[in-house]
């Protein structure tokens, strides 16, 4: 029986990286993944990302650069988010009393 | 082989965050699906800890009750800098933080009391911009608040039901005065100092003990001003003297009992301002009171009584809103300006006043001093309902 899978053991910083890459035309990372199916899973599993052969398409296409970068510029604030209790983004505005926080945390 | 342990004060949480579908990329598409990510809060640290499925496995597998050898030293000792597994080895670091779980579970600490007191414990966090004395926010950066956020519910509130109008109940008499006149206080007067008489006014009248009751002659609760659960007073005034006459500018703490104030350690008046305003993340308006006041929890008198109990926090933190209620109250009567805030370095301020965060910690800070002929720039103008 052929078998589909994608399992991911990724992080915040992992996928902000591989986002970045991804949205730079001349990265490795995107050279590897349009090179060769083979080439394509080491590359995926060097990050984390592991996929069943099955799950390849034959031919690899990528979303283009430009389609990344908008798309990381849409969701970079929620994936970066800071986990340290202390560091959230803080304290937009002042009003007179405790200030504001945005401490989405 | 190192021997470890897991700490008894620790937990999980699962979150996700948008990622790609990896399936979909491959074939030219962007589509988001929920990354998940696992992390450890670390009581011990006071500190998220992101971990590897390897690592919550290898946490998983280790018993908090009992030392076992570790199988994988490297991991371990690395989870063990995190405060997420505790290492039987001789690094200070880690014995500072085996001591810090067996504090806590001497302590009595509630575990989910645990968690959300040192999330909250900040560290370091500053409001000011370069530096600089806090502005009032602009129009526009109101405006963008409620932009992002949507406006806030409405101020007053009301439910469907049958009404009972109520008579309009005029008391006069000088606590009706003064509860109408209380307020808080943002600007201070930096020209002069607070004379003793005044602080040791507020400090008795306030913190001060005034009656003591034995319970089977064995418990002793106190008497103060404001009410305390179990009538235990575990909240302890620390005073961060700026500008009083007579006194050294300094870190203090007032016994309660025999109304002295007991030094921790001198500051130059150059130095205490800023001092101050670190203490309470850059709100530059309460350092310039005369006097801050750190409420500092005795956490082992609390818990001594309320046991791991899931409610004793919460009565510590009414302990201290009682406090600075009756703070604001004095004050007012004195004609001094009062303030207090829950937006304080914690962690800091424990340092300071030579406190280790669990046996005794604080919890908010408040101050007051000669209020300043005009009010602040951040002051709000209330006027009468009609």
């Amino acid at each position: 029986m052929t078998e589909y899978w994608v399992k991911m053991d990724i992080n915040r910083q992992q996928a902000l990286k591989m986002l970045d890459e991804l949205a730079d035309a001349r990265s490795k990372l995107r050279k590897d993944l349009q090179r060769s199916r083979r080439s394509a899973q080491k590359a995926l599993a060097d990050r984390g990302i592991e996929v069943a052969e099955a799950s390849l398409p034959a031919r690899i296409r990528l979303p283009s650069p430009d389609q990344v970068a908008a798309y990381r510029m849409q969701t970079r604030a929620i994936v970066a988010k800071d986990r340290k209790p202390f560091g959230f983004a803080i304290l937009v505005v002042i009003f007179g009393a405790m200030p504001l926080v945005d401490g989405a945390n | 082989m190192a021997r470890i342990r897991r700490p008894r004060y620790l937990c999980f949480f699962c979150e996700d965050f948008p990622f790609l579908d990896i399936d979909q990329l491959l074939r030219g598409q962007l589509e988001q699906i929920a990354a998940r990510q696992l992390t450890a809060f670390s009581i011990l640290c006071g500190e998220t800890v992101e971990l590897s499925p390897e690592d919550l496995e290898l946490v998983l597998a280790t018993p908090s009750s009992e030392w076992v050898e570790s199988s994988d030293e490297v991991r371990a000792r690395a989870l063990a800098r995190q405060g997420v597994l505790l290492i039987d080895e001789d690094d200070e670091e880690l014995a500072e933080l085996r001591r810090r779980d067996e504090r806590l579970t001497e302590l009595n600490w509630n575990l989910e009391s645990a968690v959300y007191h040192f999330v909250a414990r900040w560290r370091g966090v500053d409001l000011r911009e370069n530096g600089a004395d806090l502005e009032p926010p602009s129009s526009q950066a109101v405006r963008d608040f409620v932009d992002a956020f949507g406006a806030p519910p409405p101020a007053f509130y009301a439910v469907e039901g049958d009404r009972v109008e109520l008579p309009t109940v005029t008391r006069d008499g000088q606590l009706y005065d003064v509860l109408l006149r209380r307020r808080t206080a943002r600007s201070f007067d930096l020209a002069r100092d607070l004379p003793l008489e005044e602080l040791a006014g507020v400090l008795r009248y306030v913190f001060g003990y005034h009656g003591f009751a034995r319970l089977l002659g064995e418990i002793t609760t106190l008497k103060r001003t404001s009410p305390s659960a179990g009538g235990f007073h575990p909240v302890e005034a620390y005073p961060l003297l700026l500008r009083v006459e007579g006194v050294e500018p300094g870190l203090y703490h007032y016994n309660g009992r025999d109304h002295a104030l007991e030094r921790i350690a001198a500051l130059d008046p150059g130095d205490a301002r800023e001092l101050a305003a670190e203490l309470v993340c850059g709100q530059t308006y309460f350092a310039d009171a005369h006097v801050l006041v750190a409420l500092a929890a005795r956490f082992d008198r609390a818990f001594w009584k309320y046991r791991n109990h899931p409610k004793a926090l919460a009565a510590l933190l009414m302990d201290a809103a009682h406090l600075s209620q009756t703070l604001y109250l004095v004050c007012t009567e004195m004609e001094l300006g009062a303030f207090v805030t829950a937006a304080v370095n914690n962690a800091d301020i424990d340092e300071r006043f030579g406190l280790d965060g669990f046996q005794e910690g604080v919890l908010a800070v408040c101050g007051f001093g000669k209020p300043a002929a005009h009010p602040s720039a951040f002051d709000p103008t209330f006027e009468p309902l009609p």
